[in-house]
């Protein structure tokens, strides 16, 4: 037993198991992590044994995590967990060399650690960008010793291995890059076109996302295959709304209408009190939050949409289904302009109905005055075939129905005369 | 009164053989006259000749555009603010599920009616054709003129014209667009679920461009903006056929309106060259 014990010291002591035993990770935490990971990519369990090797020869690659206009959400999504030994097997997968919020050097030392990183390990390291990057005046709305964001992104990530953009405000922009922003906010794949770059949207991103992301490039010495949007397809592959375990009562039609109503104490769909959960690809449902306790469904709050791009402006207000319409102020509902638009429609057309009502009694009234003064009645109809009748017939009156033959009118009498008297005013 | 049955298209042919000096709807038309027993307003008794203007396929996808619109407005208000609810257990119900199933099943069937409808504007008959829609000659933009003028009060009858009006043919463009822009963002929600197939290669790149909550508020908003239009379609066609006293609502069953010689020829009249004035 103790020879093996010694064996397996001796392979794995470089690797990151070495640094996780120094650190007191039981293994059979270690174990526990690996089949997480393995869940958390959505491969099948037979994978785990693969994972556990790649990860106790792993040598421990060099991270670099930059802050730009972020709240540290992800930081905090990353590093909290209520197992301690999760932040602490994640911290020892890599050489966690810059952090700005968890790193013991400041100033000058830290930029340091940052600079010889980008050199020593070039090509190697992995960059992690958290928060938005502003360009607006040249990215003055950001700058870090001196160096705007945009500058310090084109040099860190362009010499990394891959750079993951973590939260929705590094991937797309977020919440800086909201209807409002001055500051002209953008993700890093929108910064800096043409990175190796994963999008690990939300707000905040789930921590354990991040670790399956480093574990997947450690194991299989690639990164996890991506939508369209540089997503994991095993964190953003699904909507939530397909995976929601509210979904049977959205098919069944049976929807939360008040908070606390008895719906909501039934657990009915949260679709009416404004879920994005249609209109969100996580994977939310499954990994849940603080170690899989829960999730904002789970505990009876629609989705907000916050791993889309989004997020803020089309998945606000949160409490509707539909996004306001721009230009009718955030209290209108799409339902309320477009029942405003066919109601003035109708108004509209209420209205041309009664002046076209009025029209055809004028034009009654006058072609009855023009046969009672010009001709009797009967041959009235007959004269007005002739060219010297259609002449006779007051032009101010419209001549509306006067049915004058063509055939028979003069060539320069244009038709044009008997219909446009009105916008005329008179014959010429 | 005779009826004189001819496919639209075959109205241009027989004016054209004929010299529209001597008209035979002139003569008919002062016989008929001298009869006298005509009433005072003579609106609509006239000789008119009936012609066949909507031929079979454009009265089909008409009405089954009606139908659709109906049934995919109602079922797609549920599904943007379901306003039926269902009690009991959720597994022995599935209002939600059918009511998509259904909107669904009629969006193919509206697809379909509106291609097809397309494609017969250029294999229909002269009133079927993309020239009714689209005002290309001088003809179609003088009248145009007219019939905006007639609509705001600035003239005193619609201009004469056997198939659509060209404000009305503009609309319809208009109308279209809005159709194609709904089937396609329809689609694109329609996607969604899928990670592959058609429907993820042909619409997921407009979910990816624009964002599944845009294009929910679009295609909202498109369906009030049909509606808003059903209302108006549905007035002009009562206020023209008032005017003209064609028959111009039946004639989307029928397929035929009843029209006096002298609209017809005043339809048929191209206009002048401006350089006379």
């Amino acid at each position: 037993m103790a020879e093996h014990e010694a064996e397996q010291e001796h392979v794995l002591a470089d690797g990151v198991w070495a640094a996780l035993s120094r650190r007191g990770i039981s293994r059979r935490d270690f174990l526990k992590f690996c089949t997480v990971m393995t869940s958390a990519l959505a491969l099948p369990m037979r994978y785990t044994p693969r994972i556990v090797r790649a990860l106790e020869q792993a040598q421990r690659p060099a991270l670099v995590w930059l802050e730009f206009q972020d709240c540290a959400g992800n930081s905090e999504s990353a590093l909290r967990a209520s197992h301690p030994t999760f932040a602490d097997i994640v911290l020892d997968l890599l050489s966690w060399n810059y952090h700005e919020t968890v790193m013991a050097p400041s100033g000058t030392a830290a930029e340091k650690s940052l600079h010889d990183t980008i050199t020593a390990e070039q090509g190697k390291y992995l960059a992690v960008v958290e928060g938005s990057i502003p360009l607006a005046y040249g990215g003055v709305y950001c700058t870090i010793g001196g160096r705007t964001a945009i500058d310090i992104v084109k040099e860190v990530c362009g010499n990394a291995y891959a750079t993951i953009a973590v939260g929705t405000c590094a991937a797309f922009g977020g919440i800086p890059a909201a209807a409002g922003g001055v500051t002209g906010a953008v993700g890093v794949g929108d910064a800096v076109p043409g990175l190796k770059l994963i999008n690990l949207s939300a707000c905040p991103m789930n921590g354990a996302n991040l670790a399956a992301t480093i574990v997947h490039w450690l194991t299989f010495k690639e990164l996890p295959a991506t939508d369209e949007l540089n997503r994991p397809l095993f964190a953003h592959g699904d909507r939530i709304h397909d995976h929601c375990p509210r979904r049977a009562h959205y098919d069944a039609g049976q929807f939360v209408e008040e908070w606390g109503d008895e719906g909501h104490q039934l657990g009915w769909c949260l679709y009416k009190m404004g879920c994005k959960g249609p209109a969100t690809n996580y994977n939310c449902p499954q990994i849940q939050w603080n170690d899989g306790t829960n999730w904002p469904i789970g505990v009876g709050h629609g989705c907000v949409g916050c791993a889309q791009p989004q997020f803020w402006d089309a998945m606000s207000p949160f409490y509707r289904t539909l996004p306001s319409v721009p230009g009718f102020g955030v209290e209108t509902t799409a339902e309320e302009v477009g029942l405003g638009v066919a109601a003035t429609v109708a108004a509209l057309t209420a209205a041309h109905a009664v002046g076209s009502a009025v029209r055809q009694r004028r034009a009654a009234k006058s072609q009855a005055a023009a046969s009672n003064t010009a001709t009797p009645p009967v041959t009235g109809t007959s004269q007005a075939l002739s060219a010297t009748a259609s002449d006779a017939v007051p032009v101010t009156a419209g001549s509306a129905s006067a049915q004058t033959n063509t055939e028979a009118k003069p060539a320069d009498t244009p038709d044009e005369q008997r219909h446009d008297t009105q916008e005329e005013g008179a014959q010429p | 009164m005779e009826t004189i049955h001819r496919r639209g298209n075959e109205i241009n042919k027989v004016n054209q053989v004929n010299d529209p000096s001597i008209s035979p709807q002139e003569s008919e038309a002062t016989n008929l006259l001298s009869r006298a027993e005509l009433p005072s307003t003579s609106r609509g008794t006239e000789l008119r000749q009936t012609l066949y203007v909507w031929d079979l396929p454009v009265r089909i996808t008409h009405w089954l555009n009606v139908l659709c619109i109906v049934v995919l407005s109602v079922t797609g208000y549920y599904i943007a603010n379901p306003f039926i609810m269902t009690q009991g257990d959720a597994t022995s119900q599935y209002l939600m599920g059918t009511v998509r199933f259904i909107h669904y099943v009629t969006a193919f069937v509206f697809t379909m009616s509106v291609l097809f409808r397309v494609y017969w504007a250029f294999a229909g008959n002269t009133y079927a054709r993309w020239s009714q829609f689209l005002p290309a000659s001088r003809q179609r933009l003088r009248d145009l003129g007219r019939m905006i003028r007639y609509y705001t009060f600035l003239r005193r009858e619609p201009p004469a014209e056997i198939g659509h009006n060209p404000l009305a043919g503009v609309t319809y463009v208009g109308l279209y667009i809005l159709f194609g822009l709904q089937i396609v963002t329809g689609f694109a929600l329609y996607s969604l679920p899928y990670h592959d197939g058609w429907l993820k290669a042909g619409f997921g790149w407009i979910v990816v461009l624009v964002g599944t909550q845009t294009l929910r508020l679009v295609h909202t908003i498109i369906m009030f903006l049909i509606i808003a239009f059903t209302i108006h379609h549905v007035y002009s066609a009562v206020l023209i056929d008032l005017e003209e006293r064609s028959g111009l609502v039946s004639s989307i069953v029928t397929g035929r309106k009843s029209l006096t010689a002298q609209h017809i020829a005043e339809a048929q009249e191209q206009p002048k060259k401006k350089a006379e004035h």
